[in-house]
């Protein structure tokens, strides 16, 4: 209750302070320009209101006073019932009611929910730590600026009161005492929480109270508006000193944001010297208003969010809080930000303001609804909303952006035409549309995530105990392949060299450097891994069946062949939720879901205390529908880098990291050695997939992200980490087989399903980093008993060899259970033709019978991969 | 169970669906907007007949006293074939036994339940004497368009608690003065101008034609009819039996008519002065609904300021005595009146003020009013001033109420 009350009231002032600081902040203008510059637009943007609540309060002293002999003589005269009754009739008679008495205490409790936004944003503001300004040697302590013998007395609060004070005099002239006592008292009030408070929140806090002396002042003054904007421009010259000569571009450009932001004040400026014009039904338009606000509401709280979760609602799971749960959070931030405040606003405004206000919401719906529609493909995104692949800079100049202008454009048109024409009825007639659009959206997005988040809870969470599920045998023969969700194998020679321990350990291991993966992501490149070369794309275009049909078959094939030949067989987390496991079932093999199994182990035994990304989840959850809102143009801004305008750098665990880390740490702990068959085993990681720093140099998942001092592109030290962490832990469970004898009747096969788009090889040219990385897989095998320290093979390989590998010397004329084709690795003799154009990540994916079209892009490649000569690039396919 | 997130998120996934959605909606809801308002007007239409407790004249009678209001209206509502309903708050109203072809009578209960009944009440005009209207617990219906207020007694809205008739949209009045106090407030209180017409007194009417009727009494002693209102600046509350106990020293007839209410809020008070005289023959003791019996005995009559004293002055042409008073005017409609209203002129014109120091000497005061022809030549003036339109206020108030039925049901 007391959380859903903070998002509704401070949060959105909060957070609009916490935007305004990182956007100031980085003109570089110095930490004091900064708070004041802050303290300068709250209060401006704050102002329309409090001018409003003064009026009313004004008014409010005035009928008071009007009707109090009457009131007196009521009060006097009868008694009871009849008192209140009489009362109650006399008010009514002067258009007031008892409640409006709150007015005289109006803009007081406004201030409330503006001082405990500061306060809250500036007492956990972790930037200010140490920092200095002026005299002030630390902005996160008291200043303590006097010191007498041994007590220190901090002056700034005194200033700051002084400010109050004398503020309240002008604000107050002509008042009683009686009523100047309540601001006397705030302003104590004010002195004494301060007083011992950062003296960073004190600056703050008596700049807005020298801000408000000189609005006063000018309020008072006959041309107000001009001895405003004298001290407007004043403070804009004083920052235009201040600022690098560099920054000023950021500054022209946040200043345009500024604007827009503010834009309520000043269409209140415009109504001023515009003509009136004819208002008709002002009831209408306070409706319309608010419906409005709804709308944005749940289109910016309910429609994005739920879209984005049930594209995936497991990313969202996690063990204390349901994605419904965390729904919670941008809906109650929204209330406040589009619904509470604007509201609030809307009251305090005059008919004309109003009118712009409702203007204004009502284009802000229909470029939100245009922006859901038009969403542009932003990729992969992590359960943080951070997105894998940023490419914002390219909004500005692509057709997405002119698309995105015009459809703003044009839909603020035409709303405003609407309006103007007074086509109130038609314009709630399309809010009520919407509505019911959204709530059939909401329905169907929502209705699933319950039903999937039940039963993840019963299996997974439930049962998160370390029980053996590997079971290798001792005297057969074990055949164990490593699937590492984008492993980046350039990395490999480097983890080698620097853990060189790790030689001794990964003995009799070939390292296959010259590999390519038919597609970088998983979805058409995990097929062919585990069924090879039939499953490549260009081979899965040439049958008729459905995509899924086929994907099924290829991740499926090299189980099921080991199954024929009487091997046991244990799969573990085989991806795609498209009937895998019915097939499987039917072989009686169990795809057994164990990634999620092992994170709450780990929690307990080393997380104690850190946050898995939910604080991040709360925080930014709204801010990302924003980001989808916005015009094309702002999105960088409020995107941020994935840190939404955040100052203080929340520290949380990837969920992603978190679960597929501790799989692999508890791996020796869930093996034993009792089978007395020949093994097959399959699992599939994600850890050089997943998000996040580990601790060097040992790289543990501490929580603490400490990372190795050299001079690399982040991303490439990222997945360096993840990369390196996955070989350490593989190099756990190596040295459990080696100690219980199991290392020689064991065939391992660690390979990745794609490259990485994100990283890039310094000593690669720019063409190979482009087009061979991403396609560029792990490929790290140890034979039955092969031994000595690893060795590398140049020769030209693929990941769909994967099958051909595993059951080299096993199987003799090994067949396809499928296709009853023979499994061979002749296709890549003569090249690779790798399939670059699909973007289709998402389930539609496996609607279709065919991968790829006419003219679809490929590149082509053959022989030695890191030599250009031997790429052939954007080669157009010609379907037989 | 789904397989773990592989994390590829299209945000774009529910965009398309979206779209088809706000479609669908779209479509449906411009299909069903003509056959939505086809329905919504057939379910209205429908309505309209169901709406069977419409009633288009209601008079509500709030209790006995005003019976004498009530039965002049009613036989001029039967008289022009206009169809009303009468609800009363009196189980025993004789009205409801009274036959009728065009009004329909109902006894609605008392208090809060009538006030229930008639704050749903469904109506083009609503007729009541009760004060307080949507101030107190009887709160304007709205399905009502219109209330109408009859007066009972000579007087104006004055003398009503404050806000009295404010929420009536016409007043039924004796003279045109009240008028122009009605105008007078209305605008001091920023309300809406209320419709006025003055259509004299229905109880005075209806009483001057019972006394025609009634024996000429003529007792050898003198008769006094001491006839208080109630509250601490009536007689008994303010000077006890002092005024009695001086009457009691000549062998005259001494009514005692207290005010309906004094037996209720003032028993203690009125036990007591009862058992005082209690074996006193001459003291005579009249709780009838009534009043106009004793009024008829009385030679002359003694009071306050209740309204009794222009009963008796205009129906039987006597002045009257009347005790000194302090109003406290805070609590009447007359706060907000600027100047006296025309009863201060008038009781001094017609009657004779007695002052406590005078007590001793009532008995020549009384002999000296009854055959005072200067005072009973002021109330035959006074009289033409102040009560208006003699004879026809029922004619009036239907006339009134019938036309603004017509005009509201348009």
């Amino acid at each position: 209750m007391l959380e859903t009350l903070y998002y509704i009231t401070i949060y959105p002032i909060q957070l609009i302070i916490e935007i305004l600081f990182n956007t100031v902040y980085y003109w570089q203008i110095g930490i004091g320009l900064t708070i004041f510059v802050v303290s300068l637009f709250v209060n401006l943007g704050s102002l329309p209101m409090f001018i409003s609540a003064y009026k009313l309060q004004k008014k409010e002293r005035d009928i008071q006073e009007e009707m109090a002999p009457k009131v007196k003589s009521i009060k006097a005269n009868f008694k009871g019932a009849e008192k209140f009754m009489i009362l109650s009739t006399y008010y009514r008679q002067n258009n007031y009611h008892p409640i409006m008495s709150l007015r005289i205490s109006l803009s007081l409790l406004l201030e409330i929910p503006f001082f405990t936004a500061a306060y809250l944003f500036f007492s956990h503001l972790d930037m200010l730590n140490g920092m200095n300004w002026w005299i002030i040697k630390d902005l996160a302590l008291p200043d303590g600026l006097l010191k007498i013998n041994n007590v220190t007395i901090n002056l700034l609060p005194i200033l700051m009161t002084i400010f109050n004070v004398i503020s309240c005099e002008i604000y107050m002239k002509g008042f009683k005492f009686k009523e100047k006592v309540q601001i006397y008292a705030l302003a104590f009030v004010f002195l004494i929480i301060l007083y011992n408070s950062p003296s960073g929140l004190v600056l703050y806090w008596t700049f807005n109270n020298l801000i408000s002396l000189i609005r006063s002042f000018i309020i008072k003054l006959k041309k107000s508006l001009i001895c405003l904007s004298a001290f407007l421009l004043f403070i804009i010259i004083l920052i235009c000193i201040k600022i690098p000569s560099y920054r000023i571009p950021f500054l022209l450009v946040d200043f345009f944001m500024l604007f827009i932001s503010f834009s309520i004040p000043v269409y209140i400026f415009i109504d001023y010297i515009k003509n009136p014009r004819n208002i008709v039904n002002i009831k209408l338009i306070n409706k319309l208003f608010v419906f409005s606000a709804i709308i944005l509401v749940l289109l910016l709280s309910v429609v994005i969010p739920s879209n984005l979760i049930s594209s995936s609602p497991l990313q969202f799971f996690n063990e204390t809080c349901s994605p419904i749960k965390l729904l919670y959070y941008p809906f109650v931030q929204a209330i406040g930000i589009f619904l509470f405040w604007p509201v609030v606003f809307y009251y305090f405004m005059p008919k004309k303001t109003k009118i712009s206000m409702l203007f204004l919401f009502q284009i802000f719906v229909y470029c939100c609804i245009f922006s859901i529609l038009t969403v542009p493909d932003m990729g992969q995104i992590s359960s943080v909303f951070v997105l894998l692949n940023q490419n914002f800079d390219g909004f500005l100049t692509d057709l997405y952006s002119l698309i995105n202008f015009i459809g703003f454009g044009v839909t603020a048109i035409i709303i405003s035409i609407l309006i103007y024409k007074n086509k109130l009825q038609l314009l709630t007639n399309l809010m009520y549309i919407i509505l019911f659009s959204i709530i059939i959206i909401s329905f169907i997005n929502l209705f699933k995530i319950p039903n999937i988040y039940k039963e993840y809870k019963q299996t997974i969470i439930s049962d998160n105990n370390l029980k053996k599920q590997i079971h290798l045998s001792k005297t057969n023969k074990n055949v164990i392949i490593f699937l590492l969700d984008r492993g980046v194998s350039y990395f490999l020679p480097m983890i080698f060299n620097e853990k060189t321990e790790l030689k001794e350990i990964y003995s009799g291991f070939t390292y296959f450097p010259n590999t390519v993966s038919y597609y970088p992501y998983t979805i058409l490149a995990l097929p062919s891994v585990l069924g090879g070369y039939e499953y490549i794309p260009e081979n899965l275009n040439k049958r008729k069946e459905s995509i899924k049909d086929k994907t099924t078959e290829g991740l499926l094939m090299l189980p099921l062949l080991f199954k024929q030949n009487n091997w046991s067989i244990s799969v573990f987390d085989i991806p795609f939720d498209i009937g895998v496991d019915k097939i499987l079932n039917k072989y009686e093999i169990e795809n057994k879901k164990i990634l999620h199994k092992y994170q709450n182990i780990y929690k307990k035994e080393y997380l104690q205390n850190i946050d898995t990304g939910f604080s991040l989840q709360k925080r930014n959850f709204l801010l990302y529908s924003f980001m989808v809102f916005v015009p094309a143009v702002f999105k960088d801004k409020i995107y941020d880098n994935g840190a939404y305008n955040a100052l203080n750098k929340t520290k949380t665990i990837d969920q992603e990291l978190l679960m597929s880390y501790s799989e692999l740490y508890y791996l020796p702990e869930i093996t034993d050695f009792n089978n007395d068959q020949n093994t097959f085993t399959f699992v599939y990681n994600l850890l050089p997939h997943s998000r996040g720093y580990l601790e060097y140099p040992d790289y543990v998942l501490t929580g603490k992200e400490v990372l190795n001092n050299v001079k690399e592109n982040k991303k490439n030290i990222e997945s360096y980490h993840l990369n390196m962490a996955s070989f350490l832990l593989l190099g756990n469970f190596i040295k459990l087989l080696k100690e219980n004898n199991v290392y020689d009747n064991t065939k391992i096969i660690i390979v990745s399903d794609h490259g990485s788009g994100y990283v890039n090889n310094t000593n690669f040219s720019s063409m190979i980093n482009s087009v061979l990385i991403p396609f560029n897989p792990i490929l790290f095998v140890k034979d039955f008993n092969a031994k000595g320290e690893y060795k590398t093979d140049y020769t030209f390989m693929t990941n769909a060899d994967v099958p051909s590998i595993a059951i080299e010397n096993i199987i003799d004329n090994p067949i396809n259970p499928f296709t009853n084709k023979k499994i061979t690795n002749n296709q890549k003799n003569n090249g690779a033709l790798l399939f670059v154009e699909h973007k289709k990540w998402n389930i539609d994916h496996f609607n279709d019978n065919k991968v790829f079209y006419k003219n679809s892009y490929f590149n082509f490649v053959k022989d030695n991969v890191f030599d250009e000569k031997n790429w052939i690039l954007d080669y157009k396919y010609k379907e037989e | 169970m789904s397989a773990p997130a592989f994390a590829y998120i299209d945000p774009a996934t529910g965009s398309m669906l979206f779209s088809i959605i706000i479609g669908i909606v779209a479509t449906v809801f411009f299909l069903l907007k003509s056959i939505f308002y086809k329905l919504y007007f057939i379910l209205t239409g429908y309505n309209k007949k169901l709406k069977t407790n419409y009633i288009p004249i209601v008079l509500y009678n709030e209790g006995k006293k005003y019976d004498i209001c009530f039965e002049p209206l009613l036989d001029e509502f039967e008289k022009k074939k206009t169809a009303i309903v009468y609800y009363t708050s009196e189980q025993d109203d004789m009205l409801l036994n009274k036959q009728y072809e065009y009004v329909k009578t109902e006894f609605i209960g008392y208090g809060n339940k009538a006030y229930m009944k008639l704050s749903l009440l469904q109506a083009d005009i609503c007729v009541m004497t009760t004060p307080g209207l949507d101030v107190y617990q009887l709160k304007r219906s709205k399905a009502v368009k219109h209330y109408c207020h009859i007066f009972h007694g000579i007087g104006d809205h004055c003398d009503y608690r404050l806000f009295g008739l404010d929420y009536y949209d016409s007043l039924m009045i004796i003279n045109k003065l009240n008028g122009t106090y009605i105008r007078e407030i209305e605008k001091k209180r920023n309300l809406k101008p209320k419709e006025f017409v003055v259509s004299g007194s229905l109880d005075l009417d209806k009483m001057s034609e019972l006394i025609k009727s009634m024996p000429k009494e003529k007792s050898k002693k003198v008769t006094i009819l001491v006839a208080p209102t109630w509250g601490p600046q009536a007689i008994f509350s303010k000077y006890g039996t002092l005024i009695i106990d001086e009457l009691l020293k000549e062998k005259w007839n001494i009514i005692i008519r207290p005010h309906p209410q004094s037996l209720i809020s003032e028993k203690k008070l009125i036990e007591s002065i009862k058992s005082k005289y209690n074996n006193n023959n001459n003291v005579i003791w009249d709780t009838n609904v009534n009043n106009l019996i004793s009024l008829n005995k009385a030679d002359i009559l003694i009071s306050d300021f209740s309204g009794i004293i222009f009963d008796y002055a205009f129906l039987f042409d006597k002045p009257f005595i009347y005790t000194e008073y302090d109003q406290n005017r805070e609590i009447y409609d007359y706060s907000d009146l600027g100047h006296d209203t025309w009863k201060t002129e008038v009781l001094k014109k017609t009657g004779f003020e007695l002052k406590k120091d005078n007590f001793k000497n009532i008995v020549n005061i009384i002999n000296k009013t009854v055959n005072d022809k200067e005072k009973i030549k002021n109330v035959q003036e006074v009289k033409k001033v102040i009560w208006q339109k003699q004879g026809q206020a029922a004619q009036i108030i239907t006339d009134f109420v019938i036309s603004k039925q017509k005009e509201l049901s348009r």
